[in-house]
């Protein structure tokens, strides 16, 4: 099976984040490193391979208006046809008409040109909104983008660098990408059921999207799996500076154990046990065992190793980007 | 424009920092008299004479330099991207930080902006109570001139106030300067400073140390970890028991760390690199998210089959393993109320020997809890049930 291939663009008006949320999750960057970044000039085109059997053809469209003019004119039909996700990054803190008139064009040329897309509003920067008026203002936005976007099928995620939200609306979005999911949930379920977890997490291993779980104890905290996806990250990347990578945690505090380890070559795998007669060697050699019936669905298709990711960083900033509109 | 947003979030979201408005200019509340974050968390009472026997630290510095933000990440778990919020300070907070038995400090953070007549009088007599005096001075500002002078007053006016006071200078925000730049400005601060002070009092300058320090990075704590320690008397004793260890058990480095502000309390004589710190903290953050997540469905559990779990998990101190691909191995131990043990080992030396590893870290563990025992009734501590 080749791997598939998927166009997302991402878009939104200059400086609404978009190549920070990419290098975040993508290149490794931390979130401070973000305040670097110089505006992108027309489109900076990367292929990400994302497990065996996807790879994620990202467009990062520069949002200064002479380029997203350009983008609905002369190069309409080029950025958008054979679209499978639109990913719309707003400002939260400075949403002007001028921002949702042009969201509404791209709906149209969307709707023109590829109309089964899936569209993913982001609301980003939220940690500059107060607090105690998130929730209000989330209500009005989503009320409003829904509406531009009501010919389409739209979601609206609020997002910001400094938590785990980011994770949250990316995991989502490449979790729609995914087609064999519904036989991995049961089959990650059946795993759960042997080990005697409470839950199972299926993470990719270079970005720590989570790509699936199976929960048996219920669990307050429905954003505990970002949230692990935010703190694993960041603790990988302060093992790189040590020039080591992470092969496997294991925490126990009071009564529960946490395992996190590599799994198959492109993920890797949480197990939560709160029964403490169980133990971590059990539960390790039951993951090495499913291992195997794992791996097709998850690393199918030749792996190339190390071209996984683009490493934008390595790019010297004067350097020309490459434009795929040229 | 970065200013107006400043000004905005502020005024919606007030300040950070408690209200100690009916506390004058300079005039130090009376202890016990409103609880700080820290000691809260831990539940521990803040009595009269438990707070005398804390030892002072206080943080001086000019408006903006970046006092109440070394202050609230350190103490308080504020993010750093965070401290833009916080609104410049008016009047001196005394901040109890009441963590492990070895953490136990107030902290006073005091305006950078200068007071009345009397306010400065008044800070003479904070000054004589103080074990360790932090003078912050901001890399990125203007004015050296006007900072230095502060720093060579305050400087001589602490330690006239108190001979005994150690003095530290935090070279901050250094987020803005590269490796390179970090030693040269040190070591260039270090030689005015010197200068300056050898005309007025040569005597001074032995007692002060200069580090580089940022919130954004891991070298504010390290710093904060360096002050703590030179309060710890038990040092020397703390740093032959890890020796020990260390050695006993092949390990390549052990810190012992306080787990709420991650300051570590002592090492072991091996060389010590700043990588090694921060992965260890890095876990024993980790540690704690992950703790956090999955304990309150612990909290439901527990109360649902009591008798089952209770005998189990009562006993089970937490305990971290990390196997890195390049044959090390971090090992995290809670040793007592709050106080983590981490060690970086190879795995060579930790594979087959878990066993042998985990009678010596109980060994330490015992040892440490004499020396704990000792100091709380020393300060006057409640000892540990
Ligand atoms: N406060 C805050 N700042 C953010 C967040 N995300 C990104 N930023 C900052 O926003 C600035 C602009 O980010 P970019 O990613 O370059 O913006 P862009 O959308 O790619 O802009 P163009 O390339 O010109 O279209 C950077 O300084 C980021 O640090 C966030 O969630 N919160
Ligand atoms: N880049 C950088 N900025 C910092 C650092 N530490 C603090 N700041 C910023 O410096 C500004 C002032 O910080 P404060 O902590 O309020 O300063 P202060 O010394 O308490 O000021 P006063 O209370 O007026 O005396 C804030 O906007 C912080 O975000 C740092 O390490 N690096
Ligand atoms: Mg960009
Ligand atoms: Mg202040």
């Amino acid at each position: 099976m080749a791997a598939v291939k998927q166009k997302l663009l991402l878009m939104g008006k200059s400086g609404a984040g978009k190549t920070s949320m990419r290098s975040i999750i993508f290149a490794n960057y931390v979130p401070r490193e973000t305040s670097r970044l110089g505006a992108t000039i027309d489109v900076e085109h990367s292929n990400i391979r994302f497990l065996g059997s996807l790879t994620l053809s990202l467009w990062d469209c520069g949002g200064q208006d002479h380029f997203i003019d350009n983008f609905l004119e002369a190069e309409q039909e080029n950025v958008f046809k054979d679209v499978a996700v639109l990913i719309y990054v707003f400002d939260a803190e400075s949403m002007e008409t001028k921002d949702t008139d042009y969201f509404r064009r791209v709906c149209d040329a969307i709707y023109t040109n590829s109309r089964g897309a899936k569209i993913f509003c982001l609301v980003h920067k939220m940690d500059l909104i107060n607090e105690n008026e998130r929730e209000q203002f989330c209500k009005v936005r989503e009320a409003q983008l829904k509406k531009i976007g009501e010919r389409l099928d739209l979601t609206c995620f609020w997002t910001s660098i400094w938590d785990e939200t980011l994770y949250k609306a990316w995991s989502e979005i490449v979790r729609c990408l995914i087609s064999n999911l519904d036989t991995l949930k049961a089959k990650l379920r059946a795993l759960c059921e042997v080990c005697e977890a409470d839950e199972v997490v299926i993470f990719e291993r270079a970005t720590f999207l989570v790509i699936a779980h199976a929960v048996i104890e219920p669990h307050d905290d429905i954003h505990r799996f970002e949230k692990i996806s935010n703190i694993i990250k960041q603790f990988k990347l302060s093992c790189n500076k040590k020039r080591a990578g992470l092969e496997s945690l294991q925490v126990q505090n009071a009564n529960s154990t946490v395992l996190i380890l590599d799994f198959t070559v492109c993920t890797s795998i949480m197990l939560v046990c709160s029964d403490t007669r169980i133990r971590p060697a059990a539960v390790l050699h039951n993951i090495q065992l499913a291992n195997e019936g794992f791996k097709p669905l998850l690393d199918d298709a030749p792996i190339a190793g190390s071209d996984m990711l683009i490493e934008p960083k390595n790019i010297p900033s004067s350097a020309p980007k490459a434009s795929v509109l040229r | 424009m970065r200013e107006e947003r400043k000004e905005a979030c502020k005024n919606m979201n007030g300040s950070y920092e408690e209200q100690t408005d009916s506390y004058g200019p300079y005039t130090v509340p009376g202890s016990g008299s409103y609880q700080e974050h820290g000691s809260e968390r831990v539940g521990r009472p803040t009595t009269e004479s438990l707070t005398k026997s804390r030892p002072q630290i206080l943080i001086a510095g000019l408006p903006g330099s970046g006092k109440s933000s070394v202050q609230s990440v350190v103490f308080h778990k504020i993010s750093p991207h965070e401290t833009v919020f916080l609104a410049a300070t008016e009047s001196v907070h005394k901040h109890e930080v009441g963590n492990s038995a070895f953490v136990q400090l107030q902290i006073l953070d005091i305006p950078g902006k200068l007071g009345s007549v009397e306010a400065e009088e008044n800070l003479d007599s904070v000054m004589k109570g103080c074990s360790a005096l932090i003078f912050v001075i901001d890399v990125t500002s203007e004015n050296t001139d006007e900072a230095l002078s502060r720093l060579k007053d305050t400087i001589l006016r602490a330690y006239n106030a108190n001979s005994n006071i150690f003095i530290e200078v935090f070279i901050h925000k250094a987020d803005a300067l590269t490796e390179e730049q970090r030693r040269y400005c040190q070591s260039e601060l270090q030689e005015r400073v010197d200068d300056e002070l050898r005309e007025s009092n040569d005597k001074v300058i032995n007692r002060i140390s200069y580090r580089t320090t940022s919130i954004f990075d891991h070298s504010v704590f390290e710093a904060f970890s360096l002050v703590v320690q030179r309060l710890i008397s038990e040092l020397g004793a703390l740093e032959s028991m890890l020796d020990l260890l260390v050695n006993r058990c092949i390990m390549e480095k052990a810190f012992l760390f306080d787990e709420v502000s991650k300051l570590y309390i002592a090492t072991d004589s091996t060389p010590y690199h700043p990588q090694d710190f921060e992965l260890c903290s890095d876990l024993i953050e980790v540690n704690i998210d992950l703790g956090g997540i999955y304990s309150e469905k612990i909290a439901k559990k527990g109360a649902a089959d009591k008798d089952d779990d209770d005998k189990s998990s009562k006993g089970r101190s937490s305990t971290a393993t990390i196997h890195l691909s390049n044959n090390m191995i971090l090992y995290l131990r809670e040793v007592s109320q709050y106080l983590l043990l981490v060690c970086i080992m190879r795995r060579q030396n930790f594979d087959g020997n878990v066993g042998l590893i985990e009678y010596n870290v109980k060994i330490f563990a015992e040892g440490l809890r004499e020396i704990i025992e000792r100091r709380r009734q020393e300060l006057n501590l409640p000892s540990e049930s």
